[in-house]
């Protein structure tokens, strides 16, 4: 079973992201890169499916500027067998990311595909399920644990108030919550093998797919800043001011 | 001389780095345990390719090794141990994944030779290989709580003596002052990018304390400290067999390290000084690692010799030379 894991680069998690004086979007100068967090739980899975004699072929793929490519290196060195760049000076969007990975999933003929349940950057948790509806294939999201069967995947799924667990029948798609496992480090040696592997840049066009956005962004604002807190003296200010100020109590 | 690091190495320097900032945070440091990481640190393959790797590159890695504080000896095993094991003919003394604690005339007590399966011990007359069960061990105390030391005694196998162990004492201590000044750099990296984080969040008079002119100085001042010691770590890494080069670069990370760390405590105030500060974790690192492998006072008087034999062409009209 071939295994598709599509990742994003995105700011690391780490870092305090800064929004440009003229609000149309995120300053990424100097700031330090990485694979997002869930696509990198979405590699620890497919890599642990190929372990456990599940999977035949990890592939990781991203959309992308060049630059994704320092990324794709991490995913091979954490275990995926060659990488694919679908390399585009667009920046894209989910719709044109899921068109991408529907027509390179038929081109390499995935069984399985594992998505991050969302990027940190845009929080969108669109694109897996928009590529299951592009391929008709069948969807399990917020995974917390899968189990390949018999042509067949068994996934539990995190809900509000407890877990679900789904039978769907290959080929899937399964997108990655928090808990599903907790990625390895890239062992050095690993590291020096990942300059070995494969990895692939094709454009677009070779897919036959047009990545222009179809959504503007219009402005992005930083949350507001959290005003300071203060220390009451009773009680009885405390409901006074609770009352009269914050009028949350009647 | 092309001092800059390879993409292979890069890559190397940033897993070790991701690696080490998830295993080994000031929380862990915090816990005071033991040396449980050892076994993640050989599985990560960081033990093996420390020890493969020359020192010119190998110091990449340790400057990461610092800049975490790591308690475990690293450099003792694959540094100087497997090195000078593989000089002396008895590379196959240490078996795959055995902890090497070096106990040397310029680093006198053993760290965590407790725990370590092998001790080597070396002076100019003889190079000793001791099991630790044939050891006996005194404790003595550190003043940086991850460094547990103790002066050893013990029969061992005779591995060099005479002249051959005079090469080898004199080669231990070059590798020595040479991965400890690469740690130094890693130290004195971290205690300003730490300096550097509390004054943009502690505020005074309405504004981040880093916004004023006198605090930026002292930061300033520290990284230019510490931008010029790095080639020369980097130059005497490279040049293992020049005692100048090698006392050189231990005295410029040191003081590069020891200003860090005096800079970094005036910007966190009182702070700085607390248990509830992490900087006193990496200051205390440096304050050990500036007394080992040769104190500032013994690399300071190789260079004054050099430069009274008229070994080292000094002046500004020399600036660029050798």
């Amino acid at each position: 079973m071939k295994v598709l894991v599509p990742v994003k680069r995105v700011v690391d998690a780490n870092v305090k992201v800064r929004v440009k004086p003229d609000n149309s979007g995120v300053d990424l100068n100097n700031v330090k890169m990485a694979v997002n967090p869930f696509c990198e739980i979405a590699i620890e899975e497919a890599v642990r499916l190929k372990e456990a004699g599940s999977a035949s072929e990890v592939i990781a793929v991203s959309v992308g500027a060049g630059n994704c490519q320092e990324q794709l290196r991490t995913c091979l060195a954490l275990g995926a067998d060659r990488a694919i760049l679908v390399e585009t000076d667009v920046d894209p969007q989910p719709l044109g990311i899921a068109k991408a990975l529907a027509a390179l999933q038929e081109k390499e003929g995935a069984e399985l595909v594992i998505f991050g349940k969302q990027s940190i950057d845009g929080d969108n948790a669109q694109t897996g399920q928009m590529f299951a509806a592009l391929t008709g294939m069948s969807q399990a999201t917020f995974a917390s644990e899968v189990k390949v069967g018999d042509g067949k995947l068994e996934v539990t799924r995190e809900i509000d108030g407890g877990l679900q667990t789904l039978s769907i029948k290959l080929p899937a798609v399964v997108t990655t919550d928090l808990r599903l496992n907790e990625p390895r480090y890239a062992s050095l040696p690993n590291i020096m093998k990942a300059k070995k592997k494969p990895l692939d840049v094709i454009s677009p066009a070779d897919l036959g797919v047009d990545l222009t956005p179809t959504v503007e962004v219009l402005s992005v604002e930083p949350p507001a800043e959290r005003e300071a807190g203060i220390i009451v003296e009773t009680v009885e200010e405390l409901v006074d001011k609770l009352k009269n100020e914050a009028k949350v109590i009647s | 001389m092309r001092f800059a690091y390879s993409d292979d190495l890069g890559a190397l320097k940033e897993g070790t780095r991701a690696f080490l900032d998830g295993q080994n945070p000031p929380e862990r440091l915090r816990r005071e345990g033991g040396l449980e990481l050892w076994p993640a640190l050989e599985d990560m393959g960081l033990v093996d390719i420390a020890a493969s790797l020359p020192l010119a590159e190998a110091i990449a890695l340790f400057e990461e090794v610092g800049r975490t504080a790591l308690p475990e000896p690293l450099a003792d095993t694959a540094v100087i141990a497997a090195p000078l094991l593989q000089s002396l003919g008895a590379a196959g003394r240490r078996p795959q994944g055995a902890r090497v604690a070096i106990c040397h005339a310029d680093a006198p007590y053993a760290n965590h030779a407790d725990t370590a399966d092998f001790i080597l011990l070396l002076d100019a007359q003889r190079v000793v290989w001791l099991a630790r069960d044939a050891a006996k061990l005194v404790s003595v105390r550190s003043i940086d709580p991850w460094r547990r030391l103790f002066s050893v005694t013990g029969q061992g196998d005779t591995l060099a003596e005479g002249d051959a162990a005079r090469e080898a004492c004199a080669y231990a201590a070059a590798l020595g002052a040479t991965a400890a000044a690469a740690e130094l750099l890693g130290l004195a990296d971290r205690m300003i990018d730490l300096a550097v984080v509390y004054a943009g969040t502690r505020e005074q008079f309405g504004q981040a304390i880093g916004s004023f002119q006198a605090v930026k100085h002292l930061l300033a001042n520290a990284r230019v400290k510490l931008e010029f010691a790095r080639p020369v770590v980097y130059r005497a890494s490279a040049a293992l067999d020049s005692p100048v080069a090698v006392s050189h670069a231990k005295i410029a990370a040191t003081d590069a390290a020891l200003f860090a760390a005096e800079q970094a405590i005036q910007v966190h105030g009182g702070m700085g000084y607390t248990y509830e500060a992490d900087l006193h974790y990496f200051m205390k690192r440096a304050w050990a690692l500036a007394g080992v492998w040769g104190s500032r006072e013994q690399h300071l008087a190789v260079v004054e010799q050099a430069v009274l034999d008229g070994g080292i062409a000094i002046g500004p009209h020399n600036s660029f030379e050798s």
